[in-house]
């Protein structure tokens, strides 16, 4: 009785969990004037890959339709709410605000990866400016610290301190995309082979190789307007500057670092973008930035800019860093016996009706068990007090403290 | 893995098998006594208090995995292991040693007729690498039949498993004993510095000086090498 590789079922216990953190990030995002949106799971294949880069359009879980159309399964959201946002909500008024929490799907096998994961996102859509690319980073802080994550850094660099140089280095357009993909893949030993054999001035070739290791607070900024030799990794530059300063406006200072080597898909984000990192997990636990040209693909000339929290990443690094960050206060359980006599019956559905309209959860003895059967089970389930009804109708009842054997007449 | 739960020091993560040596040298070439390895082959694995740096050793195959998690900062690995299986990790410096190639080769005497030419019969082709193997013959245009093995692959085409076989050869040695002769080299191979995407950016000013010492290091000795 299996399911499929990469998939998981969730028990009640982690299910409490993992709403936990949901509801710790979908506060921030509503305080902050996000609005949740539901796009469906599954959508045309066409349309999902308009957003989505060579390797995510492989790792797209496809199928047929009855109709004949090629499906996918949501690989990410953003690609769904740039759609709705251009083609339903075109007309409301800007900038949009929009958050959502949904599980996507990927053929993604790498360890300890899932083929299904849970994102929870936001999308600032319509503005173009330093304060909204500021205001998601942000809000991506604040919705890191408020899920209970103590030590953790945001990155941020610019996706033309790349695209820069290599509109200004003289190779073949075959070898650019050569370049580019062996930097998204972190192959330097590649990079620095290919740099040596193609006639590129020693000064662009020192940006390159140098770039990625580029990481710290302002200073980093200087160092890099040293290398910087054209007009658009400049200009890029500024936009990280300015952001930066916002940031300390937000005071979140601490959280936020200056990566000149930050690489994320180049045919997607045309601006700033981030990532989230901790020291117990070796991935990334958040990511995004600015795409402004995703929403034009379907019609609308909308520059946006967001970011997506991975749940399951989060809550492994929150456990590592404190065992107890996904506890949930216990509720106290009860559980209404009554004696095998369908006269108390009618009096036991009415306890329990009292004591759940006082917010308390309780569950009904349904099995006809015997008292000690009870009693175990209450032990295994964790429930705290037993309610015992042997009357027809009478508002003091026998309470028994599960644990303690404590017996005690309540009056409801 | 209690390792990841200490993020004070960094953990390097050396291959055992034939890169094991030469990684020692290495981190003992620039100043990290591993008293010539003799104490993490017993106890796995070992922490250098001056240094904060504690060892690993791992299959050779596994390594990129201890690093793609995290379980480890810093990996050496052969080359053939990342292009087998593409893993998300800084590939940063080339190490020089553990220097071979990946080869197409056939039996001696028989290489005319099975140079890549799918007359009539689909060739079968014996590898470790099915992805490496599938790759070359797809940018080739021959279909072929690979068939997966997980050592000895000499020995299939004297046995009638396989036509060919695709594998990594360092003084063709082996070959010669089999009688199978090279008829294309495929790709040359040499082990690899890789780190942990996180780590490379979370511990950035150590794992960078330690980077700088181990290029200097492998530009020296394969300067050596060369005089």
């Amino acid at each position: 009785m299996n399911i499929p590789k990469g998939l998981n079922d969730l028990l009640p216990g982690e299910v409490l969990k993992r709403r936990l953190l949901e509801n710790r990030i979908s506060k921030i995002f509503t305080q902050w004037g996000y609005q949740e949106i539901i796009t469906p799971t599954f959508e045309f294949y066409e349309i999902l890959a308009k957003g989505a880069g060579s390797i995510m359009k492989k790792e797209m879980i496809k199928f047929f339709d009855r109709e004949g159309n090629i499906i996918a399964f949501r690989p990410e959201i953003t690609t769904s709410i740039a759609r709705v946002a251009s083609t339903k909500m075109q007309l409301e008024p800007k900038p949009s605000r929009l958050y959502y929490i949904g599980n996507v799907f990927r053929y993604d096998d790498k360890v300890g990866n899932q083929r299904e994961f849970c994102q929870a996102g936001v999308e600032l859509i319509g503005v173009n400016s330093k304060e909204a690319d500021a205001e998601v980073i942000a809000l991506a802080v604040e919705s890191l610290k408020n899920s209970g994550l103590r030590k953790f850094f945001i990155d941020i660099g610019h996706i033309n301190l790349f695209n820069g140089i290599m509109q200004s280095i003289k190779v073949k357009e075959e070898r650019k995309q050569e370049i580019k993909d062996v930097i998204l893949n972190k192959n330097f030993v590649l990079l620095e082979k290919i740099l040596s054999i193609e006639d590129i001035k020693a000064k662009e070739k020192e940006y390159i190789l140098k770039m990625p290791t580029l990481r710290g607070k302002e200073e980093v900024l200087e160092e890099a307007e040293k290398i910087i030799d054209n007009q658009l990794s400049a200009a890029a530059l500024k936009e990280i500057k300015e952001v930066y300063h916002l940031l300390r406006d937000y005071g979140l200072e601490e959280y936020i670092l200056i990566d000149l080597g930050i690489i994320r898909d180049f045919d997607y984000y045309t601006g700033i973008i981030f990532e989230g990192y901790t020291d117990y997990m070796g991935f990334p636990i958040c990511g995004g930035g600015r795409y402004d040209n995703l929403c034009s693909k379907f019609g609308e000339d909308l520059p946006s800019t967001g970011f997506a929290i991975g749940i399951e990443r989060l809550a492994t690094t929150l456990e590592k860093e404190d065992a107890n960050s996904l506890k949930l206060g216990r509720l106290n359980k009860y559980l209404v016996y009554y004696q095998n006599n369908t006269t108390y019956f009618k009096n036991a559905l009415i306890t329990a009706e009292k004591l759940r309209k006082k917010g308390l959860i309780v569950e009904l003895e349904i099995g006809k068990r015997k008292y000690d059967k009870v009693l175990s089970y209450a032990r295994l389930k964790g429930i705290k007090y037993i309610l015992i009804i042997a009357d027809h109708q009478s508002d003091k009842i026998n309470r028994i403290e599960v644990i303690s054997g404590k017996k005690e007449m309540i009056n409801l | 893995m209690s390792i990841e739960n200490n993020t004070n020091y960094l953990v390097i993560a050396l291959p055992s098998g034939i890169l094991l040596k030469p990684s020692i040298q290495l981190f003992e070439g620039i100043g990290i006594d591993l008293k010539g390895g003799k104490e993490i082959s017993r106890k796995l694995t070992f922490f250098d208090q001056g240094e904060e740096i504690k060892f690993v050793i791992t299959r050779p195959k596994d390594n990129p995995t201890y690093v793609e998690c995290g379980a480890a900062d810093i990996g050496i690995v052969g080359e053939d292991v990342l292009l087998e299986e593409k893993k998300d990790v800084y590939r940063l410096i080339d190490l020089k040693f553990g220097k071979c190639k990946m080869v197409l080769a056939a039996p001696e005497g028989r290489e005319q007729e099975k140079c890549c030419k799918n007359n009539g019969h689909r060739l079968r082709v014996a590898t470790k690498y099915p992805h490496i193997a599938g790759d070359y013959f797809k940018e080739k245009g021959i279909y072929v039949e690979l068939i997966k093995l997980y050592g000895s692959v000499e020995l299939a085409p004297q046995v009638g498993l396989a036509d060919m076989i695709v594998d990594i050869v360092s003084t063709g040695g082996t070959l010669k004993e089999n009688k199978l002769t090279i008829i294309e080299e495929i790709i040359p191979l040499s082990a690899q510095l890789i780190v942990n995407r996180i780590s490379y950016k979370t511990k950035h000013e150590r794992i960078t000086r330690l980077i700088q010492d181990i290029k200097k290091f492998v530009s020296l000795e394969s300067g050596k090498i060369a005089e």
